[in-house]
């Protein structure tokens, strides 16, 4: 897919080894991730001048002087009649079982740290939910107590 | 087979079904059909996905209640109820939920209009300010502005700005507005808004004032009418009687409904009174002259003229005895007659005899800023501004906030007489029936994207001023608000005067922080204190003094008319009833209220005619056929639909529909029973009576089948397929009175 600016996560999350949440910073505070604001990227990147003049940093700070957001497509949807919420996950995955951050994201979203933009790899669809809710696992890291997800229909169709 | 148990056959079927359903349909959406924008810059404070909540007012009607409205990612979701405003105290009603629709409504103006040979044509705002200049230069006397109801900021400047031309035409109309009752009150108790405490009366006897449903302030109303209804602290369950000729939505909660003949109602408040008076304790409650004239009011009038049994009025006297404090209200039923005032008046005078005033009627508190109270709206605005259209003594017209074409009766002509102003401006949401006859038209701002301050008529508590803000950035940029636009003629007509201020909202805010001292826990700091009204969205006044009422009985005129003669080509009163919904039609266009089932008879997106049962059956009536109601004044076709909540020779048609215009949701949907009004006038006061219009109902060939929710079988009323939905007992099985 195509994406206004081909922005690298193989870059950012891979070779500096940012932490996934340093700019998903919507991520562990609410049910939607959200994109990180644009300030978010001009913040670092009006320090960093070896690579100030690439084309894609370039494109970017287009946007940032024309007060612009990025039309960015989007990847991972939903239908409207599923509420998936990204701070539960984040909280139980990797606040309470300690897990590393890029590995937990990845159980939805793949191994960012070896793409550019993301891409759709896993499949999404609540049969793919349920195989993971099924499971258990520790309660948190230092606990031996197991739980499973929550297999209310409630929980995810509100 | 056996093996597999019932249970176990579920859990097996139940996996397969989910199989084929999850194999069977790609319900994860595509990916990159849809952007996702990021902000640019956001605040602090905000997170996708996590609501934010802006106080402001709304304006859905005149009641004023707080409203704290949601936005995420920048779209204004759902509004609550504030519970910092006195009037909501935190709830709200479902006319204001729909204010959304309002805002999102796909048939808003987006562009201003300008008639070009004949037909209306995108313009320009530059074009059009000028034009405006241009044609009210020398206008003087000749100009007239035509609103609906205003108060605060805006309808300061809006003055300002009609009196700067040199005219003294400004015209506040409101087709539901109770102008009779303001007049009355003023009268009698000094006040034209006295404060009501339903809370505190162990007995309500309201003469059609629907105060749960569309009367002055019906959410605060409500709230109030939860405490009255609980007996604690030594106070009894409240006891609601309604005396009206349709049923309203009060009527329908009421222990006790009478069916009174319409514009009876004050020969039966003054045979109450005259009843009351006979007794030493009430005896000197009235003055001589008073007492003098309920002798003409003895219980045989009281029955032929009323209706009402001996037995329900000697129950309703005991009840009035027995249980006190009370109170008494008048409606627009009982107003909306040529003696309106009369019939208020004698209602009113109930609360002298019964002691009410100071107890369950007082005085709200002073208003230290007079010029931003609401202006005086009635129907007699609307006459007025008629007459000089018709003279063509009114040549620039302007309208705002109102749609006098749709809501005029026929009698007036109003079309034909607005078609003789030269130039017609109308400064409106929707191409409305007023805009499609206007030669300008001026695409306003909705009610969340504009800036604003509202002093709501009935004030519950000390007064609070209201702040409206924007909700969310402008949908469109063609629209402005009307603030907006009359400050920038302001500027023109007064540049010295007018000139320091940019926009309108920094008029507001410079007006706010000049009078900040009036206001309770205002803040020293000037920004501290916008900061302040802006999270809060209410003022408190500070020094609102309490005054007490001091009744006054004696300027009161008793003499009612005696029933009017039966009229055999007539022989019904039309009830052109208010929808809780649609109100004067204004909010035809929201979808939300075209479909929730009008409370008491369950019809959605139509118009139909209530008829008795009883007179249906005479006339061979059933649900649902066509019927042509027919006054002097014009006829309208519309369903029948048998309702019990009806005087008997009374016809009942809601207003609100029968639109040609104002967009998909409104137009072609129903009709309109304001149009077949007779020209008769309430006479103290001028206001159009409008429960005073006789009709002739007849049967035609046509039927159709009613869309309702209640009982869809024939002759299924309350109940479901037949099955009752409650099990009842007739009234007269109960014993609700104490035996004496």
């Amino acid at each position: 897919m195509e994406q206004p600016i081909e922005f690298p996560h193989d870059v950012h999350a891979g070779k500096m080894g940012i932490n996934c949440m340093f700019c998903h910073t919507y991520a562990r505070r609410s049910a939607v991730a959200g994109i990180p604001p644009l300030e978010k990227c001009i913040g670092c990147h009006q320090n960093i001048d070896s690579v100030r003049d690439k084309p894609r940093i370039k494109k970017l700070f287009e946007y940032w002087e024309a007060k612009r957001p990025i039309p960015w497509k989007k990847i991972h949807d939903l239908p409207d009649f599923v509420r998936f919420n990204h701070e539960r996950h984040i909280q139980r995955f990797y606040f309470q079982q300690n897990q590393p951050v890029e590995e937990v994201c990845a159980l939805c979203h793949g191994d960012m740290k070896s793409k550019t933009v993301a891409v759709r790899v896993k499949p999404l669809t609540m049969g793919w939910c349920v195989s993971c809710h099924e499971q258990d696992h520790r309660v948190n890291a230092t606990s031996t107590a197991t739980t499973n997800g929550p297999n209310d229909c409630s929980y995810c169709h509100k | 087979m056996n093996d597999i148990s019932r249970r176990n056959l579920l859990k097996l079927l139940g996996w397969s079904s989910a199989t084929v359903a999850l194999a069977g349909c790609g319900q994860v959406p595509e990916t990159g059909v849809e952007t996702v924008e990021s902000y640019v810059q956001p605040e602090e404070f905000v997170v996708p996905g996590v609501g934010v909540y802006y106080a402001s007012t709304c304006t859905q009607c005149e009641a004023g209640c707080g409203i704290k409205g949601r936005v995420r990612e920048g779209r204004v979701l759902k509004l609550e109820g504030s519970p910092e405003s006195a009037i909501g105290k935190g709830k709200m009603c479902g006319l204001g939920q729909a204010a959304v629709q309002h805002h999102y409504n796909p048939d808003r103006l987006r562009e201003p209009l300008l008639r070009q040979n004949g037909s209306l044509q995108p313009t320009s705002w530059e074009n059009a300010i000028s034009l405006l200049g241009e044609k009210t230069r020398d206008a003087g006397d000749k100009f007239a502005f035509l609103t609906g109801p205003l108060s605060g900021h805006g309808k300061v400047l809006l003055q300002n700005y009609v009196e700067s031309l040199g005219s003294k035409n400004h015209f506040v109309y409101d087709p539901l507005a109770s102008k009779v009752n303001r007049a009355v009150s003023e009268k009698i108790y000094g006040v034209a808004n006295p404060r009501f405490h339903i809370d505190k009366a162990q007995l309500i006897l309201s003469f059609g004032a629907d105060f749960l449903g569309t009367w002055q302030s019906p959410v605060h109303f409500s709230g109030q009418y939860g405490e009255f209804r609980k007996a604690n602290e030594g106070k009894p369950r409240g006891v609601l009687i309604v005396a009206e000729p349709k049923m309203t939505l009060t009527g329908a909660n009421a222990d006790r409904w009478i069916p009174i003949r319409p514009g009876s109602e004050g020969v039966f408040a003054l045979g109450l009174a005259a009843a009351l008076i006979d007794e030493p304790a009430y005896a000197k409650t009235v003055p001589a002259s008073v007492a003098e004239a309920l002798r003409g009011y003895g219980k045989e009038r009281v029955f032929k003229e009323t209706g009402v049994s001996e037995e329900v009025f000697g129950r309703t006297l005991a009840l009035l005895r027995e249980r006190k404090p009370s109170l008494v209200l008048s409606g627009p039923s009982a107003e909306g007659h040529v003696h309106g005032a009369q019939n208020a008046a004698a209602i009113m005078l109930l609360n002298i005899v019964l002691g009410n005033v100071g107890k369950t009627v007082t005085a709200p508190g002073d208003n230290p800023f007079p010029q931003m109270a609401p202006a005086d709206a009635g129907t007699a605005a609307l006459a007025a501004f008629n007459d000089g259209l018709a003279q063509g003594r009114f040549q620039t017209v302007f309208v705002y906030g109102a749609n006098p074409v749709y809501s005029a009766p026929g009698f007036t002509k109003l079309r034909d007489n607005f078609r003789k102003a030269a130039f017609k401006v109308v400064f409106t949401h929707y191409r409305d029936e007023t805009a499609e006859e206007a030669d300008l038209v001026l695409p306003l701002d909705s009610a969340m994207e504009e800036w604003g301050t509202h002093i709501a008529g009935y004030q519950p508590e000390s007064l609070q001023i209201q702040m409206q803000q924007p909700l969310m950035e402008k949908l469109y940029e063609g629209t402005r608000s009307l603030g907006d636009i009359v400050l920038t003629l302001l500027k023109q007509a007064r540049p010295q005067e007018y000139g320091q201020w940019p926009d309108y909202y920094a008029y507001l805010k410079s007006a706010m922080i000049k009078n900040k001292s009036a206001f309770k826990d205002a803040a020293a700091d000037d920004e501290e204190f916008w900061y302040q009204t802006l999270s809060h969205g209410v003022l408190n006044v500070a020094s609102a003094k309490e005054r007490r009422i001091a009744p006054n009985a004696e300027a009161l005129d008793l003499h009612l008319p005696s029933a009017p003669a039966e009229d055999q080509a007539y022989p019904f009163r039309l009830v052109p009833s208010v929808h809780s919904g649609l109100r004067d039609g204004r909010h035809a266009n929201l979808p939300w209220l075209q479909e929730t089932p009008e409370p008491l008879t369950t019809v959605v997106w139509d118009s139909w005619v209530e008829i008795h049962p009883q007179t249906a059956q005479r006339m061979g009536i059933g649900e649902g056929d066509i019927l042509e109601v027919t006054s002097e004044n014009g006829s309208v076709r519309a369903q029948a639909y048998l309702f019990p909540g009806l005087q008997p020779d009374t016809v009942a048609i809601p207003m609100g529909q029968g639109h040609e215009a104002m967009g998909r949701y409104a137009k072609g949907v129903g009709v309109n029973p304001l149009k077949i009004l007779n020209p008769v006038f309430e006479k103290s006061t001028g206001e159009l009576a409008m429960y005073a219009t006789r009709v002739h109902v007849a049967k035609t060939a046509d039927s159709v089948t009613v869309v309702k929710d209640e009982g869809w079988r024939p002759g299924a009323v309350n109940t479901q397929s037949n099955r009752k939905i409650v099990v009842t007992l007739a009234a007269d099985k109960v014993k609700l009175f104490r035996e004496e």
